[in-house]
């Protein structure tokens, strides 16, 4: 008999010979096969009792904290210039001026009032073409082939044709958002739709939902996912376009700020303009993640977060 | 017990038809005529209903897929509370009846009806993941005491207590009971099961047998039985159909003394008989 020996002997004998553990040779011997190696599956997966598990928020914050910690040690050890790279120290002393001289919070203002615009409209857009085009086949044909082919011109190309529809005003910028977002949300909530299960939207029809049923009970919640991966998407892109926009005859805005800085050679405002993006897209990656939470609920029930 | 479930069945043994393919008017059976619909147009409206005393009527039915001719002329009558099992090799075309009958294809030719309260069981339960199990249960369904009768259904199948359950935290036994209750909570006239119990181990079909037959004795729906495990026929249909190449090419009705039993002599003339309809050699099928 081949005895199975318990995870913990595998540890010990583990610790006092590395190596995969083989069954008695005897017994390979007599039955004339290799012998079998044995190992615990389930190694290193264990959830032990003992080791207290970080809870996922703070894990969540400890990436930016190191970066953070590795910022700090450069510019203290002065591994790079002060010119080059401003010190934690001097980027809160920044932030702590412009809070007092209200430039931090109008900047701040104008371009969150542009990025929630943009995604406001961007997001509408792109849902009301995915549904049609989802629900539609007729629509679909020509919504989704105008899609794919607008889809590959880069969104920044589109700048100077906006100016000269719209011109420069606060309007282009909220424009370019708007475009921006609206082919990741059409993109991957029209492949949500699209890809519902089939299976379960017969199973709805068996069992007598009408349309407007089976868009509530089935089509939306399983189109759910793909919409918020697209949403992700979308937020990303946005904080992207805002910075281009602002780039252009502005006079309000973090990318205002950041142009400005770069003219006056302060590093220390210019990290600070980073270091409020990044944070930026911390919160509004947490916002999807609050909506996710709520919309995907029933996910929860089984995969055990 | 859910007494709101039962039908109003005159008590007794109601006999079922063995071979209800005619004009008779399913004796016994107090449900009352079940309403047949287009099973292509829900709820029409008019009064499609030709066949009295049928759960389904089908007349002369074809079904192609381009070139490829699955149900080619089919006929096919059900009675009220009748138990029919359909057998026939893979890719005969059996899913594609029951999704002819269940409404979900538009192209067919041919008359097609259909009892308007009807139900279906696939072979995967298709429960909405992001229902918990009592909604998935009264999906669809309106009134003020849905959530009581599901949760009646529910215990008729033996899972009282896990209506707030999320469907994928089910085993695959408990996830079919699910869509078996949420069949039998519309107390349909006909209830169709593709393969329900194909993906289950052996001990757990024993006792999903059981059950479906108890379940049909207190509701007396007419079924149509999906399957292709020959003795699973003989066990709970009052008659088998084998489909072969678009036809009927049997339709045996199962004189078996009940309870029936495997080494019932009667049994194994008409495995025998079946397993040979179905190509299977049985002294092949005896080696395994
Ligand atoms: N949508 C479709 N398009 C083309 N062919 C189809 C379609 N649906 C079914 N078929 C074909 O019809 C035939 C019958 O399919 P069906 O699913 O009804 O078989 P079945 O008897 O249920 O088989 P199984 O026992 O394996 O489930 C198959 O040859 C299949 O390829
Ligand atoms: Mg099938």
């Amino acid at each position: 008999m081949t005895e199975l020996i318990s995870h913990h002997d595998v540890a010990r004998q583990r610790a006092a010979s590395p190596g995969p553990l083989a069954a008695e040779p005897a017994v390979a011997a007599a039955s004339g096969r290799p012998p079998v190696v044995l190992v615990d599956p389930t190694a290193g997966r264990r959830r032990t009792t003992r080791r207290r598990r970080v809870p996922p928020e703070v894990r969540r914050f400890l990436g930016p904290a190191l970066l953070f910690a590795l910022w700090w040690a450069l510019t203290g050890l002065d591994v790079v210039g002060d010119r080059a790279l401003a010190s934690p120290a001097a980027v809160f002393g920044a932030a702590r001026e412009l809070w007092r001289s209200g430039d931090l919070v109008d900047s701040l203002g104008a371009s969150l009032y542009r990025v929630g615009a943009g995604v406001l409209f961007g997001v509408g857009i792109g849902l009301a073409l995915a549904i049609v085009a989802g629900f539609f086949r007729a629509a679909s044909d020509v919504v989704d082939s105008a899609m794919n082919f607008l889809r590959t011109i880069p969104v920044i190309a589109l700048l100077p044709l906006i100016i000269v529809w719209i011109g420069i005003g606060e309007s282009a910028k909220i424009f370019l958002i708007t475009v921006g977002v609206a082919f990741p949300i059409y993109m991957n909530t029209y492949a949500a739709i699209r890809g519902v299960d089939a299976r379960l939207v017969e199973a709805g029809q068996t069992f007598g939902l009408g349309r407007f049923g089976l868009v509530r009970s089935v089509i939306v919640p399983g189109a759910a996912p793909g919409f918020l991966v697209g949403l992700r998407w979308a937020l990303g892109v946005a904080w992207l376009l805002l910075v281009f926009a602002e780039q252009v005859n502005t006079d309000s805005g973090l990318g205002y700020l950041l142009n400005s800085a770069q003219s006056w050679n302060r590093t220390d405002i210019i990290v600070l303009c980073l270091v409020v993006y990044g944070i930026l897209g911390l919160v509004s990656d947490g916002l999807v993640r609050i909506l996710e939470r709520t919309l995907l609920s029933w996910r929860r029930g089984f995969d055990g977060t | 017990m859910a007494p709101r479930l039962r039908r109003n069945v005159s008590t007794g043994n109601p006999q079922r038809p063995a071979n209800a393919a005619g004009a008779d008017p399913a004796p016994g059976v107090g449900g009352g005529v079940a309403v047949l619909a287009r099973a292509d147009a829900e709820d029409a409206g008019g009064p499609a209903a030709a066949g009295l005393g049928a759960a389904v009527r089908v007349r002369g039915l074809r079904r192609a897929f381009g070139e490829h001719v699955v149900l080619d002329g089919l006929d096919l009558t059900i009675a009220p509370g009748e138990f029919v099992a359909l057998l026939g090799r893979s890719g005969s075309g059996k899913s594609t009846l029951i999704r002819i009958l269940g409404g979900f294809d538009d192209g067919v030719e041919g008359e097609v009806l259909a009892a308007r309260r009807r139900s279906v069981v696939f072979q995967e339960s298709r429960l909405l993941p992001w229902k918990r199990v009592l909604p998935n249960v009264t999906l669809g369904l309106s009134g003020r005491d849905i959530a009581d009768r599901g949760r009646a259904a529910l215990a008729e199948v033996g899972l009282a207590g896990r209506e707030r359950s999320w469907p994928a935290t089910l085993s695959g036994g408990e996830a079919q009971r699910v869509a078996l209750a949420r069949a039998l909570v519309r107390e349909p006239e006909l209830l169709m099961l593709d393969e329900p119990f194909g993906a289950l181990d052996a001990l757990t079909r024993i006792r999903m047998h059981a059950l479906l037959q108890q379940l049909c004795r207190r509701h007396q729906p007419a079924v149509l039985f999906v399957t292709h495990d020959v003795d699973e026929a003989i066990l709970l249909a009052d008659r088998v159909l084998v489909l072969t190449e678009g036809r009927f090419s049997r339709d045996v009705p199962v004189d078996v003394a009940s309870p029936r039993r495997r080494t019932d002599p009667a049994f194994d003339r008409l495995r025998a008989t079946l397993l040979a309809e179905l190509g299977v050699d049985e002294i092949a099928e005896g080696t395994h």
